[in-house]
């Protein structure tokens, strides 16, 4: 799968730019490590400082709030010190190419860097530019691994055990062309035990999702009732280019969570989304509190990459209780 | 350069009806004889037991970045490159900076390939600046001896402009030559549509990008007349418009390049810009099918796109590097390891009327597809441009050394384009040009350039 026979410079192996980089044994490993800080974090006690004088480079050539912020904090709570590379205002918007950028950054002594950036595959070449750990912060249309091991981490606690999501059936409603959550949900969640059924209209969907490992509808209605879960995405407008048509009234009336759909899934379905919620357009209802995975995917957030930093600098740690 | 005299025993020549063992003499760098245990007159004895003697070879389309683009190729270069893959004539591509779209910007580049050893024919785009807006002076250019106009690195758009290109070639007796690919259908895309694109989130390119304007054009040349090139056929459907558009007797041929006969989409599976193109490698099944093209003559010839790019060009995200990939070096060894590789071969392959005389170490059906890599890279574009690419007494000598067996890694000292963008770095390659005599002068020998 990553198995590039020519010139390619190897990729260190701390880097995660997609899911499928990681081994079974590792996911299980994300998920210890992350309910082992989880229980630390209720139980009030101080994490400890195991990435003391470690250096991580946060670049953002894209627009983020809070995956920048869960990266920062889940490297300070380990002891790293995180600088933030303000790109908009560094010599990227004077004309620097990005793996100048990038090789600046590992000469001035960053030892990991995490990536987002408007191209696919960006944070791979970074990596084997700089020959450092990247972690991918979402890469244009590709991929946002640790999005997705939040996510299928917070469904794991909630159902109790990485066991418990066998053959529960997720539903991915929206903007499936442009997103790169869908693709590391759709890379992982199976690898879970689950199935995936990517949801939205026409316009706004992949091609060929068998490649996806996903089944497709292009009606919410159709697969409210027979699914645990309901995955929102937000529609990104800045990504659409050319003829695409979604017309807003047309998308709401089809796709929106409303107060109805919502009563027509099982009593116990949840929803979730990755954020930003586009309130009145993906979802138009409040959701109650046992319903919505929301704030525990945030929460998850930091833990999971909290963990991904763990792996990143290599550390020998053993897992935590599995919840 | 002196012009050279000997003979060359005991290769296999290719004519075009199929491989005859036969010795050729050479005389002051004409071809004096060509027969059987040819006697000794004083020149050098070459031995090419095992070997293959070819026309040397004939691209039809080569970037070679003159004028504007310097830094990723020089015509001393592309020279060079072209001596070692057995070329002795280049049709060098118009998307230049400035575009080659007027008589004084050709002018300006005149001397310098008649300098040059290889043969390099200069053609003009279609339309002015490559915009797909208004046409060049077709009439003056013609006049100026231009014979083939292309907007390659972009499809013309326009049905009109494309009508009106078509009908001025049947009346000048030049060649449209096309970069199909309809705009829209393409927009944003840099990879081929398929399961790899769906899997990295890439803007894709679908095959019927490509088929919608063949078969627009097709339409077009039936209605209107007119020399119909189709650059890079890389799409199913595109070869099956060609071949039915031939057997109604339009004008148009067709070419397809090394590239997608020997890569598939899967290597972009790891965002390397190295193997990124335009038209972009396809799925699997497609490549085959081009390659099973090939072997049924579907195409006129094989086409390098050679498209050198510097290092800061493609060194990007994938999406934001340059496309093209150099060619003119391993375009045979690329076809060759691409046919031999091909599975199914059946009887039908030896009923084209060839001829032969075995060599060591190949089965008849391997000669049968070696002999149509080597006609679709001389005989067939030597049709197109109008050369009499055959190894004649009493012609100057033009020919390559090839042995077809011999296997071969590519390395980066073996590139000498002033770019490195080359996809077949660290594959095993089958088969290499090893000489080449261009106009009677040796310019490779034992796979070494000669000055």
């Amino acid at each position: 799968m990553l198995n590039r026979e020519v010139g390619a410079e190897a990729m260190p192996s701390g880097s995660l730019t997609e899911i499928s980089e990681l081994t079974d044994g590792e996911i299980f490993q994300i998920f210890d490590r992350a309910s082992h800080f989880r229980s630390m974090e209720e139980d009030g006690q101080r994490f400890t400082s195991s990435l003391d004088s470690a250096v991580v480079a946060t670049l953002f050539f894209e627009g983020s709030t809070r995956t920048r912020l869960s990266f920062t904090m889940a490297g300070e709570r380990l002891g790293a010190k995180v600088i933030d590379l303000a790109v908009i205002a560094s010599s990227v918007s004077k004309g620097e190419s990005l793996k100048d950028t990038c090789n600046t950054v590992a000469y001035s002594g960053a030892d990991a860097i995490v990536v987002r950036h408007q191209s696919e595959g960006a944070p791979r070449m970074v990596s084997q530019w700089t020959g450092l750990p990247v972690i991918n912060g979402g890469d244009g249309c590709h991929e946002h691994p640790t999005q997705a091991l939040s996510d299928a981490y917070s469904l794991v606690c909630r159902f109790g055990s990485v066991e418990a999501l066998a053959n529960r059936r997720v539903a991915i409603v929206g903007d499936i062309l442009h997103s790169r959550v869908a693709r590391s949900l759709c890379s992982l969640l199976p690898r879970l035990g689950m199935e995936v059924v990517l949801v939205g209209p026409h316009a706004l969907m992949v091609p060929r999702a068998s490649a996806l490992s996903a089944e497709v509808s292009y009606e919410l209605d159709e697969v409210l009732s027979e699914v645990d879960v309901v995955y929102l995405l937000r529609i990104q407008r800045e990504r659409i280019h050319g003829a695409a048509g979604v017309d807003g009234s047309s998308y709401r009336r089809r796709f929106q969570l409303d107060q109805r759909r919502l009563s027509e899934m099982r009593p116990d379905g949840l929803v979730m989304h990755p954020g930003p919620v586009n309130h009145g357009v993906e979802l138009g209802v409040t959701l109650p509190d046992e319903r919505s995975l929301i704030s525990e995917q945030v929460r998850n957030g930091v833990l999971i990459r909290m963990a991904v930093f763990e792996r990143a600098f290599g550390l020998d740690v053993k897992g935590g209780a599995v919840v | 350069m002196s012009k050279v005299s000997g003979v060359i025993r005991g290769g296999l020549l290719v004519t075009e009806r199929g491989f005859r063992r036969s010795d050729v003499a050479i005389t002051d760098g004409i071809v004096t004889e060509i027969g059987d245990c040819i006697a000794d007159s004083g020149g050098e004895t070459v031995d090419a037991e095992g070997l293959v003697v070819a026309p040397s070879f004939i691209d039809l389309h080569t970037h070679t970045r003159v004028p504007g683009g310097e830094e990723s190729e020089t015509l001393e270069s592309v020279e060079q490159a072209a001596i070692f893959g057995g070329y002795r004539y280049l049709l060098a591509m118009p998307n230049t900076d400035p575009a080659m779209d007027s008589v004084g910007v050709l002018r300006s580049i005149t001397d310098r390939l008649e300098k040059l050893r290889v043969t390099v024919e200069q053609s003009s785009a279609i339309t002015i600046g490559r915009a797909g807006e208004q046409l060049v002076d077709i009439y003056s250019l013609a006049e100026a001896g231009v014979r083939f106009f292309t907007d390659d690195g972009t499809g013309l758009r326009s049905p009109s402009l494309m009508r009106e290109a078509l009908e001025m070639s049947a009346l000048l007796g030049v060649v449209i030559a096309q970069h199909s690919q309809d705009p829209e259908l393409s927009s944003g895309g840099s990879i081929n549509e398929g399961t790899v694109s769906v899997r990295l989130g890439l803007g894709s390119i679908p095959e019927s990008a490509e088929s919608v304007m063949v078969a627009r054009d097709i339409e077009l040349l039936k209605a209107y007349g007119g020399n119909l090139h189709v650059l890079h056929v890389s799409a199913r459907e595109s070869v099956n418009l060609i071949r039915h558009a031939r057997s109604e007797g339009l004008r148009i041929t067709s070419e397809v390049a090394p590239h997608h006969l020997l890569l598939d989409d899967s290597r972009t599976g790891g965002f390397d810009p190295i193997f990124k193109v335009n038209p972009p490698l396809r799925s699997v099944a497609t490549r085959m099918a081009l390659v099973q093209a090939c072997i049924s003559g579907e195409f006129d010839a094989i086409a390098t796109d050679h498209a050198p790019h510097s290092d800061h060009a493609k060194q990007k995200p994938f999406s934001e590097a340059a496309f093209g990939m150099l060619g003119l070096q391993t375009a045979f060894s690329a076809a060759w390891t691409a046919m031999f590789n091909h599975p199914g071969w059946d009887e039908s392959e030896l009923e084209a009327g060839l001829a032969w005389d075995q060599i060591d170490g190949l089965e008849p059906w391997q000669l049968v597809r070696l002999h149509r890599v080597i006609s679709l890279l001389s005989f067939g574009p030597a049709r197109i441009v109008g050369i009499d690419a055959g190894i004649r007494v009493g012609t100057n000598a033009n020919l390559v050394l090839v042995d077809p067996r011999s296997e071969w890694v590519p390395s980066p000292g073996d590139i000498v384009s002033r770019s490195r963008n080359l996809p077949y770095l660290g594959m095993a390659l089958r088969g290499r040009v090893v000489g080449q005599i261009l106009d009677g002068s040796v310019v490779l020998r034992e796979g070494k350039l000669c000055s």
